[in-house]
């Protein structure tokens, strides 16, 4: 089978042999017609020589035609007939109707002629038919696709049967033709309002012919009588455009997978959010006293940006409107989408441009009514729109550094970083980690390429950007690769439990390692600061999780410096307290016949004595809180974008089981030490304070050189980034050195104590000696 | 799932034979040579009229009646009018590939500090007198600007007949000498720039493929959007400034013949997997130029209606569509991913 396989596509790469050339004609067809339309009310014989054209483009092929849908093949020749006739008689709107009837009957009868190739799995004759159809309108901000192709391709490699072949063709070519038919009927609309009669006729032609292509789909859906009133009401246009879409509401010729749903809808808020952004670059308000304060236009360019992503918007609503649940609510979003883009067409706007701040209050309103309209699900961040802007803002990057606008610049790094942060990485964080790490690198201080803040702070010139906008390219392109696969619930749920218990692991070790230490009488009650402060911790994660809720990628921005704040306390809270073990806990705990000591430890009552162990209390849980909260920061805003893509049940399904684990084995630690001799608990303690201590001081340190605040000094060796993510151990001399400093310093601070231990017992020997 | 593999395998199958895209190095370069040639031309009348006005101590009513001011600045307009639609002819070229695009902003596209957005130019211009123009805006936009008159702030004030034919028409005026010479010679050096850059660059599929869907779709929304409202469709009612020596038109003319280059680039390897797909591709190309040249040529006899000109920008836009979806096919036929 496998060689059957291989020589199935070896055969394919080889060409396609046979094949007729349908498109060409058809398309000559269309072009003609379409120029003939544009010609006759300058040169009538030019016009009638261009429908010639298209007559004789046709007589090549309209042989196919016939045997493929004669009724279709028919109209197209009547249609050519009316053309003739228009051309002759200088009667421009008629030429147009019969332009656009004679080019939808003939999509009409390819369509016929490709389904019934590929139900009989004919691939040869269904990539003919195929080549002869029309996409969507092709724009600079979205991509057209291939899946048709790519089905037909593997149906004649007997990959796929007819069936599936012929859903995947319908999913695509329908959805174009169904797109077409709906940007026809917008446009009538916006031509009627501006009086253009020719264009309107031909409109309403092209919207009834593309109807009469997915009449079946739509008898289907709703049965004969309603397509036969619909029928009607598309033959009576321009005057019943409200009724015909009014009978279209909530009709969808072909499912949209659920990967195209969910890219519309992505790209319906992230165009939408963008309208005003271009629209305020391009409309200032004038001066009060030139005229009167009103917004005049200043960059056309800007102003045709923001119209761009308004259309972008209004296309990718109309392919999902018909899915909206609340079919009132999608009426409702469409009249409101229209509404903006009259109100910034050219007419609109020649007559009087709209202030900047009220086309934002419009545009956030808008997004508040798609927010309550689109089901949660279809809200879900989308991989590949948010790439999408994060290529945009890094476009920004080179250009602002380019011009020399640094501030600039480094606005649009932290928008792409927010963006990135809040979604993309916490997915790729565990599947990929050495990519996560690499990213990092590129969009802070990383070297070779140097990273973008460390570009953007040193004001290198624009060159030097390049490469590392170049290497982002690909970087993202390979994350697009990773996200672009449709990821499982129990895979989303593995990363968020993984997630969990790598975050919670480190903070249990550090609550069980101190408060092992704590585990005789009279220093047990220091244990509830510590407990006070990790439940503290964790009602400020649970409040964090709610407010990111409304602003994640606002803390997105400002994570990586919160993170490196919060540790940089907590570090230096461990180190105090770590002192504080040695010389007072250990040497009270070894030396607890000399009551003094004990007796100030446990009664803290007044005096000196009582000043100190406040502050230990204190200290006690700050560190409690510091060690559960660094943690819980991060896992929250991890989950919550994890909670984005796939929603709650797996993510927290996921969280459970690592916080099953984390608790597990914090128990397995607490119980354990139960058991040690103390001496062996302290020394156990002390070298997990140190464990702990090195790894908390690794991330800290490449959380700070993530930010700037240290610098980057590779090692002459690359390291795994698991390492990293597990032991803190990141390739730089600032971490590796700073690592090891802090182990010394534990190791350090235990032998300072035992010295003073020592010393001070030989002096209190001496001492008791004396006195006896 | 399937789907996608099997495009991944039938691109695999292909990949030992890569295109040879060499001829788009070629076409590039070509028409660079052109381009150098004219801004080269441009700087050295630059320099000459500048070398007059120091002459006349920059009194531009004296330098009006110097026999060599005609000459000096006919040429600098014969270099521009040479070096322009040179670049207008790659730019689909320049715009479209990561590692060029940047002189796309510096050269054509790029807008000044004071028109803001996100193409605003990287450079200042130091004029020999040692003022300075902070990111003035793009170098032919600049160039032309001055050379023509429609920036004031380039004009000298005084009125010339640069033509010669006896009448004050459009753009008769003396330049300011010291912007034009800092122009004329930043575009040449620049020039030079792009052309090191385009001989450093070795072409992939994933580029070529990626600019051509990228660029084709800019045909309506950009060029006829701008077009429609210029004085070559609707003559004096156009209150634009800008695309007014040379029409949007042309440079969508250009910009076409860009795309046509890199195709052939890609052509091979498309029609050894599917001919009549590459056959419909070149047609395409081939008819969008067509339609474009009979738009440029009738510039000058016809002025169109704002619906007529809606019409001609939607039809456009259908054939861009008709490339651009068939390129996305070939591009999945040959397992290029495009982004």
């Amino acid at each position: 089978m496998p060689g059957l396989r291989i020589a199935a596509l070896l055969a394919l790469s080889a060409g396609f042999a046979g094949a007729t050339d349908l498109a060409t004609p058809a398309e000559k067809m269309r072009s003609s017609l379409a120029e003939a339309g544009l010609e006759v009310s300058f040169d009538r014989v030019e016009a009638a020589r261009l429908v010639t054209q298209a007559q004789s483009a046709y007589g090549t092929v309209e042989g196919e035609w016939k045997k493929a849908d004669p009724a279709a093949a028919r109209e197209v020749s009547a249609a050519l007939q009316k053309a003739v006739a228009a051309a002759k008689e200088g009667d421009e709107i008629a030429l147009n109707r019969a332009g656009a009837t004679a080019w939808t009957a003939l999509l009409r009868g390819a369509y016929t002629g490709l389904e019934s190739s590929v139900q009989t799995g004919n691939a040869d004759s269904a990539r003919d038919w195929l080549a002869a159809r029309e996409f969507r309108v092709a724009s600079p901000l979205t991509r057209l696709n291939a899946d048709a192709t790519g089905a037909i391709e593997a149906l004649a490699a007997g990959t796929l049967k007819p069936e599936a072949a012929l859903n995947a063709v319908r999913s695509d070519v329908l959805d174009g033709y169904q797109a077409r038919m709906n940007d026809a009927l917008r446009e009538l609309e916006t031509s009627q309002a501006r009086g253009f009669r020719t264009l309107a006729a031909g409109q309403a032609a092209l919207a009834q012919g593309y109807f009469q292509l997915l009449r079946p789909a739509y008898v289907a859906q709703n049965g004969d009588a309603a397509a036969a009133k619909l029928t009607q009401q598309f033959a009576t246009l321009p005057t019943s455009l409200s009724g015909v879409q009014a009978s279209l509401s909530g009709f969808r010729a072909a499912p949209l997978s659920e990967r195209e749903t969910h890219t519309r809808a992505a790209q319906v808020t992230r165009f939408l959010s963008l309208v005003p952004v271009e629209y305020a670059r391009g409309v200032k308000l004038g001066s009060v006293k030139l005229n009167g304060g009103r917004a005049v236009v200043t960059q056309e360019v800007e102003v045709n940006e923001a119209r761009t992503f308004l259309g972008g918007a209004v296309s990718a609503l109309a392919d999902i409107a018909p899915l909206l649940p609340d079919q009132d609510a999608a009426r409702s979003l469409s009249a409101d989408f229209a509404a903006l883009n009259t109100s910034l067409s050219a007419q609109a706007m020649k007559a009087q441009p709209k202030p900047p701040s009220e086309v934002e209050t419009a545009v956030s309103t808008l997004l508040g009514s798609v927010k309550s309209a689109f089901p949660a699900d279809w809200q879900k961040a989308d991989a590949g729109a948010d790439l999408d802007v994060v290529r945009t803002q890094l476009d920004a990057v080179v250009a602002a550094a380019g011009a020399g606008e640094w501030a600039a610049a480094e606005t649009a790094r932290l928008d792409a970083y927010a963006l990135l942060e809040s979604g993309t990485e916490a997915r790729i964080a565990v599947f990929n980690p050495e990519l996560k790490a690499h990213l990092e690198n590129l969009m802070w201080n990383g070297t070779a390429p140097a990273g973008l803040a460390a570009l953007i702070r040193k004001q290198d010139p624009a060159g030097e950007f390049k490469s590392t906008r170049a290497e982002l390219q690909s970087t993202l392109g390979e994350i697009a690769r990773i996200l672009g696969t449709e990821v499982a619930p129990a895979a989303v749920a593995t990363n968020a439990g993984i997630i969990v218990f790598r975050e919670g692991l480190e903070a249990v070790l550090i609550l069980a390692a101190l408060m092992g230490s704590l585990r005789r009488d009279p220093v047990r009650h220091l244990r509830r600061p510590m407990w006070l402060g990790a439940a503290a911790a964790f009602g400020a994660t649970a409040v964090t999780w709610f407010v990111m809720q409304g602003a994640l990628s606002l803390l997105g921005r400002y994570g990586e410096k919160l993170e490196a704040v919060v540790s940089l306390v907590a570090i230096g809270v461990l180190l105090l307290i770590m002192n504080w073990f040695f010389h007072q806990v250990y040497w009270t705990d070894r030396m607890a016949s000399f009551q003094k000591h004990k007796h100030e430890l446990t009664h803290s009552s007044s005096g000196a004595g009582g000043g100190v162990l406040r502050a230990q209390w204190w200290g006690l849980a700050v560190l409690g809180f510091t060690s559960i909260y660094r943690e819980g920061f991060e896992t929250t805003l991890f989950l919550q974008s994890l909670v984005l893509q796939s929603g709650a049940a797996s993510v927290l399904s996921g969280t459970a089981v690592g916080l099953a684990l984390v608790i597990g084995v914090g128990v397995a630690v607490f119980k354990w030490q139960a058991k040690l001799p103390m001496k062996k608990l302290l020394i156990w303690t002390g070298v997990l304070i140190a464990a702990v201590l090195a790894v908390m001081v690794g991330n800290t340190v490449h959380t700070m050189q993530l930010v700037g605040w240290l610098p980057v000094h590779p090692l002459p060796l690359e390291l795994p980034a698991n390492l990293g993510l597990w032991l803190g151990l990141h390739a730089t001399w600032e971490g590796v050195l700073l690592q090891i400093g802090s182990v010394a310093a534990v190791i350090g601070s235990f032998f300072a104590a035992e010295a003073l231990k020592t010393r001070e017992l030989r002096q209190r020997q001496r001492g008791a000696a004396v006195h006896s | 799932m399937r789907i996608a593999t099997i495009l991944l395998g039938l691109g695999l199958l292909t990949s030992a034979s890569a295109a040879d895209l060499s001829d788009v190095k070629t076409y590039l370069n070509g028409k660079l040579d052109t381009q150098l040639a004219g801004t080269r031309a441009l700087s050295a009348a630059a320099d000459g009229y500048y070398a007059l006005a120091k002459g006349a101590d920059f009194d531009y009513a004296a330098l009006a009646r110097n026999p060599q001011t005609r000459a000096a600045l006919q040429t600098a307009r014969t270099g521009w009018t040479k070096a322009s639609p040179a670049y207008e002819d790659i730019e689909g070229i320049v715009a479209g590939v990561e590692a060029l695009s940047e002189f796309d902003v510096i050269l054509d596209a790029g807008t000044s500090a004071a028109d803001g957005g996100e193409d605003v130019v990287p450079f200042d211009l130091k004029l020999p007198n040692g003022k300075t123009l902070t990111k003035p805006g793009n170098l032919f936009g600049v160039n032309e600007g001055t050379i023509w008159g429609t920036v004031k702030a380039y004009s000298s004030g005084v009125a010339f007949d640069v033509d010669g034919n006896g009448n004050m028409d459009f753009g008769d005026q003396l330049p300011d000498a010291n912007v034009l010479k800092a122009a004329a010679a930043e575009l040449h050096r620049q020039s030079g720039e792009l052309q090191k850059a385009a001989n450093a660059w070795n072409p992939s599929r994933e580029d070529v493929f990626g600019a051509l869907v990228g660029n084709v779709p800019t045909v309506g929304p950009v060029f006829f959007e701008d077009w429609k409202s210029s004085p070559f469709v609707i003559g004096s009612k156009s209150t634009r400034t800008d695309f007014v020596v040379i029409s949007r038109m042309s440079d969508l003319s250009g910009n076409v013949s860009s795309w046509r280059a890199m195709y052939r680039g890609l052509s091979p390897d498309v029609k050894a997997k599917n001919a009549e797909l590459d056959g419909q591709i070149q047609s395409g190309l081939n008819e969008l130029a067509l339609y474009v040249n009979k738009l440029v040529a009738r510039e000058q006899t016809r002025r169109y209606t704002p619906e007529q000109a809606e019409q001609l920008q939607r039809e456009a836009q259908n054939r861009a569509t008709a490339i651009t979806g068939r390129i996305t096919q070939a591009a999945a036929l040959l397992g290029v991913r495009v982004e």
